[in-house]
């Protein structure tokens, strides 16, 4: 092989790469994801549990990071890219270190759809969906689904509804 | 000639004084500590029991290469009288007993040598150093200026294993106890790290059960001390493991409950025995160090001022082997508490149990 063949090979290289890195950068808006989890331990105050709370919930699988604040009581997760939220692994661990779960707040990236007159979030890269409860924003969302736009949003996770975590919607922004 | 009069005898004394005053601040200062506040502490306000403690300093590690103390947790006092501590940055800091950073070792990872989550620490009186790993569930032996000896225990509640390891002492014969947080016991093992036995048994009720136990230390005598957190309680073993008693406040003589009152505690989490006999108590949800005589009696206690809410500190008490100063961590306010035990007779009088 001569050597314009081989720096012609490099430049095939690096176009290529450059292509994936830049398919890797979009995949969280094409397909969503889960961003992060706010889980409450209630009377978190000794760093033992603090440090029991992180050890246990950084076993779930698809946890990646996960932060304690002991003044707010809360755990904060970080999720692995396509990684799905399991509710019922997260109380499983906030119980084994010893405390009463409080509120999962979850912050994920999807699309709108709609099941059986609901609106749903589907994380696709996560394969999750979320049953959306937020009447008072339905008339937005309803134009965003129609929009097909990906969506951030922010809420409480509440007991399952149509086979479904529902999520009591706090916030949502348009993902550009 | 001089002729000396009661004033000019007064007027040395305030100088003495004002020197002596002004070379413990320049200790202070030399070492990066810091005092809450501006102002030192006096003496605790049991010093009329005949002992107490007097606040000399904190400590914020503002002299260490690494950066200052992230989360203190656990300390231990070497032979020597230099401290070791661990704290959040995944790491062992060696001190000298003035705070000057003398050493110090460890990265995160799961090799040997590596740290998750460094918590308690010990010095055997071959100044090896044990290092418990709450996240890896293992302990492990360094030289004195960290070089990598052994590690023992995985995850499990079987004998020889941990579900978090918390605080550990070494004893004279070199022998390690280690409280082992999530299975409610303590375990002993050797210097070569062969488990030897279970001490104390999971439970709420009575002696030799444990709930929770982030502590231990080892008394004079050889007995072992636990502070057993979540019986709010600390508990006195034999060394070889039988029950001897226990301090703390519980309901209708059974049920353990906290308190702030001199009878007890809340969430003791690191408990130091002293050479002088004196016990010294991290009562950290009552955020003060607590001092008992070798018979158990409370004698004094020194309360962090101001201490942060929501978060129970100090965690892990040391003494110094003369047993004239008490280290603890203040994990809320990334500091070390370092305090004076003042004893007028009155840790000596007391007849000690140990």
């Amino acid at each position: 092989m001569n050597a314009t063949k081989l720096v012609n090979h490099r430049w095939l290289a690096a176009v290529l790469a450059a292509g994936i890195a830049m398919l890797g950068i979009n995949a969280p808006r094409a397909s969503g994801q889960i961003v992060e989890a706010k889980v409450v331990a209630t009377g978190m105050a000794c760093p033992f549990c603090a440090y029991g709370v992180e050890k246990w919930l950084g076993r779930v699988h698809g946890v990646t990071d996960v932060t304690v604040d002991l003044k707010t009581d809360t755990a904060n997760l970080r999720f692995a890219k396509g990684a799905s939220l399991d509710a019922k692994a997260i109380h499983r661990a906030v119980t084994k270190a010893g405390f009463t779960m409080g509120a999962v707040t979850v912050t994920a990236v999807g699309f709108l759809t709609e099941e059986n007159g609901s609106l749903v979030l589907t994380v696709r890269g996560a394969k999750q969906k979320f049953l959306l409860t937020s009447p008072e924003n339905e008339k937005a969302l309803t134009k965003l689904l129609k929009e097909e736009a990906a969506i951030q949003v922010t809420g409480k996770v509440q007991a399952r509804q149509q086979g479904l975590a529902r999520l009591a919607l706090a916030h949502y922004a348009v993902v550009k | 000639m001089v002729v000396k009069t009661k004033s000019n005898r007064n007027v040395k004394r305030f100088w003495a004084r004002a020197f002596a005053g002004f070379a413990l601040a320049a200790a202070g200062m030399a070492s990066g500590a810091w005092e809450h506040g501006g102002a030192r502490r006096g003496i605790s306000s049991a010093d009329d029991r005949g002992a107490g403690f007097r606040f000399v300093a904190y400590w914020d590690g503002a002299n260490i290469p690494g950066g200052r103390f992230e989360r203190p947790i656990g300390i231990a006092v070497a032979p020597s009288g230099d401290v070791y501590i661990t704290d959040s940055r995944k790491r062992v800091l060696h001190l000298n007993r003035r705070g000057r950073f003398l050493g110090g070792w460890g990265r995160e990872g799961r090799g040997p040598g590596d740290f998750e989550i460094p918590m308690g620490i010990a010095v055997a009186p071959d100044r090896s150093v044990y290092v418990s790993d709450y996240e890896l569930d293992r302990v492990q032996k360094f030289t004195a200026d960290g070089r990598f000896l052994l590690a023992f225990g995985k995850s499990g509640s079987g004998p020889g294993e941990f579900d978090a390891p918390a605080g550990l002492a070494v004893d004279a014969a070199g022998y390690v106890c280690v409280a082992d947080f999530y299975n409610d016991r303590t375990e002993k093992f050797n210097s070569v790290d062969a488990f030897q036995k279970v001490i104390g048994k999971p439970g709420r009720l009575g002696e030799g059960a444990l709930h929770y136990p982030t502590g231990v230390s080892i008394l004079p005598g050889g007995g072992l001390l636990v502070a057993d957190a979540y019986n709010y309680e600390l508990q006195w073993f034999t060394a070889s493991g039988q029950p001897r008693g226990r301090r703390g406040y519980h309901l209708f003589w059974l049920w353990p409950r906290p308190t702030s009152s001199d009878g007890g505690f809340n969430t003791p989490t690191g408990v130091a025995a002293g050479s002088n006999g004196g016990i010294y108590v991290a009562d950290g949800g009552n955020h003060r160090v607590v001092m008992l005589s070798p018979d158990r009696k409370f004698m004094a206690a020194w309360k962090i001022p101001n201490a942060a809410s929501g978060v129970d500190s100090p965690e892990q008490v040391a003494a110094s082997p003369d047993g004239t100063t008490v280290y603890a961590t203040d994990l809320a306010a990334n500091r070390i508490i370092v305090l004076k035990v003042v004893d007028r007779a009155g840790l000596a009088s007391t007849r000690g149990k140990n």
